[in-house]
């Protein structure tokens, strides 16, 4: 008998808060109709597939509060059904275009349906798509875990542990509120640890998460198991470590499956191929191109000539990869095994979610396809947090420190000649928040309405996705923007606050702008 | 604007409830249309929102960057006109329309970046900025906390150039909590705080000991005889630890043929650095205090890290450098102008099998103008 062990997958979904009700079609909108279409539906459906036809498989699954606060935004929900519309009709001329032609059209066709696929699915649920999720959660499939309120980077935010607890009130409730049940495990925006944080999770009941390889392997003193079992904090937070070799599988550029040949191109789109009168309606109203969703080519090779997308080579392909996956997480619980004392290995590998479906888009058949053959393997089997936990491992107790999955594994992405800037803006916004809530413990009114839309704007700008643009020269421009529209919104409410003359009319133009986390409290702060 | 003609007059409330207008409830359609018109035109002008050149890369990529795609041209050409954006944004960024450019409330704070470098900054109120620029060498003070009631420990003084309102501050390893002070000398040399920061969080570059092994159940707060039983059918030995250091770093056939998983190991758990992107002048010396006002130093180091066979005898420069129990190594050179070469060389413990390779780095610095 082979040695035993368990792949536990996570997924991370996440995207910031972009919402803008003031225009009627916004660029960075489409970041979630894109992952809605391409990554969200897809993986909801390939669970959906894979419990029906009697598989056995757990994973977990990040659903961060913005994306699910966007999920179910009446407004974005609206303006998602017309995208999509727009991309069916778009395909259904497509496939019009292509018309006598036996190697396009296949394609063509294979959009449209894909399209109509999801139109299908997501009417279905009525566009509740986190209740989709939610089901399969009660089936037992799924973990889902919660992120802080807003993706914050917390190690930045350690020094004001308030402020830490609001990021995490806010999550648990908006989970909570979304999901039916309150979370226990919780994805640590970009895996950020640092020290005492396991404390401020246990306060909110929160009681697993994932760091990255090293932040075990430096925790004192060192886990006698590596990665490949959960160790657990003197405040009792129980910690999974990312495994570096599957998760290099997925992610290298040398050796990730995701780069093959077979599989589809990413970049070439329709949006950038055809000529203006063909795609106008579905690029930037400035005449700007963009991309559209429909691609044709498949990777071929790391020039510029790309050919043809053959559906069957790529469902191949990543049938292959994910045998070549199994076997060698076998391999590598074999080579464990004599170290471990007995204990069955775990791996855990954590990607985002979006790699599966938008980046990589066979990733969803590629993950259909190893959950189902650990099924499948009798030493091998797929695990969430909760049911690797339930057969109660002993666990080492170990204290972390400051870690993250960034480059180098530190802070310095989200800290760095490119974003330092926003700090101390962030920092003095922080602490007056904290200052205000403990100043008005009690507010009823326009006092209470001001007071918690400038909690909304604090944990808006703190938001870990716009250093890390600013750091990446990617939306730069929006990034900014944004920290600076949340710091002065911010800002503006104490000023009005602290002298007892709130505007209105402005703050309830905000309350509808910003509109996220409806339940918030602003005495989290304090 | 026949985007609006199509639409229905409820459609166009809800739109004008969306973009946040007032006065509309009462407006017939076209009246309604007008005034949504002038906002859309209003805000074209207000914001010309440009749209990023670089659709497919302006996503949000992981941190992980995203996975080996061939970049054709077209798209390095988008890359390359987002860049070329992004920096004349950055520039207008740094002070906000209505944010202060500064709060003058005394706040004073450290943060861990990685495990060698801390990054501090302050926002001192005037009386604060009157007596620290009025003191003599003004400096900013890195002390380690030592725990309640022990005195802290002095690491380093570094000399501010008048108006400096942050710093990185190089340490040999942030694996203690720091504390940073702002202050100037008093009559006798000793340093007078005015401003202090708040503790930094523990970042370890290295392994810590493997001793002190506990294993609980997960929901129960003491060993239980279970858990201890369990606890002991792995052996609490630094051997099992390194061994499991190594399997976890993916060097899962031992270290022959996985030279990635080794640059990896490297990269992630040895250095914390990327020390080209620091403009850090905390080692270097300030000018005479008759020099101008303003001043500039510039300055820099080269780190060399990698990993091997734990027990090999490795070399960078013909100077030996130590191997610790993980295989991993170290060194920092000074980094004169002109080209150094950096041979690296490794013998296995054995004796048997040698490696070899070469780091060749070019330093060109044009000193302050």
């Amino acid at each position: 008998m082979s040695a035993r062990g368990s792949v536990s997958f996570v997924l991370h979904a996440h995207l910031p808060f972009v919402r803008h009700p003031e225009h009627e079609r916004f660029l960075e909108e489409d970041w979630l109709f894109e992952a809605i279409t391409e990554c969200y539906l897809p993986l909801l459906m390939t669970f959906e597939d894979l419990l029906q036809r009697g598989v056995r498989f757990r994973l977990n699954l990040v659903l961060t509060p913005t994306l699910l606060s966007m999920l179910s935004d009446p407004l974005l929900q609206g303006r998602y059904r017309r995208h999509l519309e727009g991309l069916i009709e778009l395909a259904d001329r497509e496939v019009r275009r292509t018309r006598g032609d036996p190697c396009l059209q296949p394609l063509a066709r294979m959009y449209r349906d894909r399209f109509r696929g999801a139109w299908d699915r997501y009417q279905a649920c009525g566009g509740d798509l986190i209740g989709s999720f939610a089901e399969l959660e009660r089936q037992g499939c799924l973990e889902i875990l919660t992120s802080a309120a807003t993706h914050a980077f917390l190690p930045l935010l350690s020094p004001w542990p308030e402020a830490v607890r609001a990021q995490l009130r806010c999550a648990v409730r908006t989970h909570r509120r979304l999901l039916g049940r309150s979370p226990r495990a919780i994805w640590l925006p970009e895996c950020g640890m640092y020290q005492d944080l396991d404390r401020l999770l246990g306060e909110q009941g929160l009681t697993t998460t994932v760091i990255d390889a090293h932040g075990l392997l430096h925790a004192t003193p060192r886990p006698l198991l590596g990665v490949f079992a959960p160790a657990i904090t003197p405040a009792g937070l129980v910690l999974f470590a990312r495994d570096l070799e599957s998760s290099r599988q997925v992610w290298s550029a040398r050796e990730g499956y995701p780069g093959h040949p077979d599989y589809r191109d990413f970049y070439r789109d329709i949006g950038w191929d055809l000529p203006l009168n063909m795609v106008g309606p579905w690029i930037q109203p400035t005449g700007e191109r963009k991309a559209t969703g429909i691609k044709y080519h498949r990777i071929t090779g790391p020039t510029p000539h790309k050919e043809l997308y053959q559906p069957a080579l790529a469902s191949r392909r990543a049938a292959l990869h994910a045998a070549h996956f199994v076997s060698e997480r076998r391999e590598q619980v074999n080579t464990l095994a004599p170290h471990l004392g007995g204990r069955d290995a775990l791996i855990v590998a954590p990607f985002d979610a979006e790699l599966f479906g938008h980046w990589w888009h066979e990733g969803p058949l590629f993950l259909a396809e190893v959950l189902r053959l650990l099924d499948l393997a009798p030493d091998l089997e797929s695990a969430s947090f909760a049911s690797f936990l339930r057969a109660s491992p002993p666990l080492q107790v170990v204290t972390p420190y400051l870690s993250s999955w960034g480059q180098h594994g530190y802070c310095g992405v989200w800290l760095d000649p490119s974003n330092e800037w926003i700090y101390n803006h962030l920092h003095h916004a922080t602490e007056r928040m904290i200052k205000l809530a403990r100043a008005h413990p009690d507010e009823k009114g326009w006092t209470r309405r001001a007071l918690d839309q400038c909690a909304r704007e604090v944990l808006l700008a703190q938001s870990s996705d716009f250093p890390f643009m600013m750091k990446m020269g990617t939306t730069v421009d929006y990034a900014v923007r944004r920290v600076r529209e949340h710091l002065e919104a911010a800002h503006e409410l104490a000023q009005q606050i602290e002298s007892g003359r709130i505007r209105r009319r402005a703050l309830a133009s905000l309350e509808r702008r910003h509109n996220l986390f409806p339940d918030i409290d602003y005495r989290d702060f304090a | 604007m026949d985007k609006f003609e199509n639409k229905k007059l409820s459609e166009l409330l809800e739109l004008a409830r969306e973009w946040g207008l007032s006065g509309y409830s009462k407006l017939k359609k076209t009246e309604l249309i007008r005034l949504l018109t002038r906002k859309v035109s209003q805000l074209a002008v207000k914001s010309p929102r440009k749209a990023s050149p670089a659709a497919p890369a302006s996503k949000k990529v992981s941190p992980k960057t995203n996975p080996a795609r061939p970049t054709s041209s077209k798209v390095a050409e988008r890359k390359a006109a987002a860049r070329k954006t992004a920096a004349a944004h950055h520039k207008a960024a740094a002070v906000g329309k209505r944010l202060p450019e500064a709060y003058q409330d005394g706040r004073m704070t450290l943060l861990t970046r990685d495990p060698f470098w801390l990054y501090c900054y302050w926002d001192l109120t005037d009386e604060q900025q009157e007596k620290l620029w009025s003191g003599d060498n003004p400096s900013l003070r890195l002390v380690e906390d030592t725990g309640a009631g022990a005195p802290a420990r002095e690491v380093k003084r570094i000399p501010l150039a008048r108006g400096a309102r942050s710093w990185y501050i190089q340490v040999d390893a942030a694996d203690r909590p720091y504390r940073a002070e702002l202050g100037h000398s008093g009559p006798g040399g000793e340093f007078l705080p005015l401003a202090a920061s708040n503790l930094s969080n523990r970042a370890p570059a290295t392994v810590a000991s493997s001793g002190g092994v506990e294993f609980v159940l997960p929901g129960k707060a003491q060993k239980t005889a279970a858990a201890a039983a369990a606890a002991s059918s792995v052996e609490a030995t630094r051997e099992q630890a390194d061994r499991m250091f190594v399997l976890s770093a993916g060097a899962r056939r031992g270290f022959a043929g996985s030279g990635e998983a080794l640059s990896e190991l490297a990269e992630r758990l040895q250095r914390g650095l990327a020390s080209e992107q620091l403009h850090s002048g905390a080692q270097a010396q300030p000018p005479a205090q008759e020099q101008a006002d303003y001043w500039l130093v510039v300055d820099a180091e080269l780190i060399v890290y990698g990993a091997t066979v734990p027990g090999s005898r490795v070399t960078i420069r013909n100077m030996p450098v130590e191997v610790d129990g993980s295989g991993r190594f170290w060194a920092r050179l000074a980094l004169p102008d002109g080209t150094l070469n950096v041979p690296i060389h490794g013998r296995s413990p054995d004796g048997r099998f040698e490696r070899q390779a070469r780091i060749e780095a070019r330093r060109a610095t044009e000193p302050p103008r």
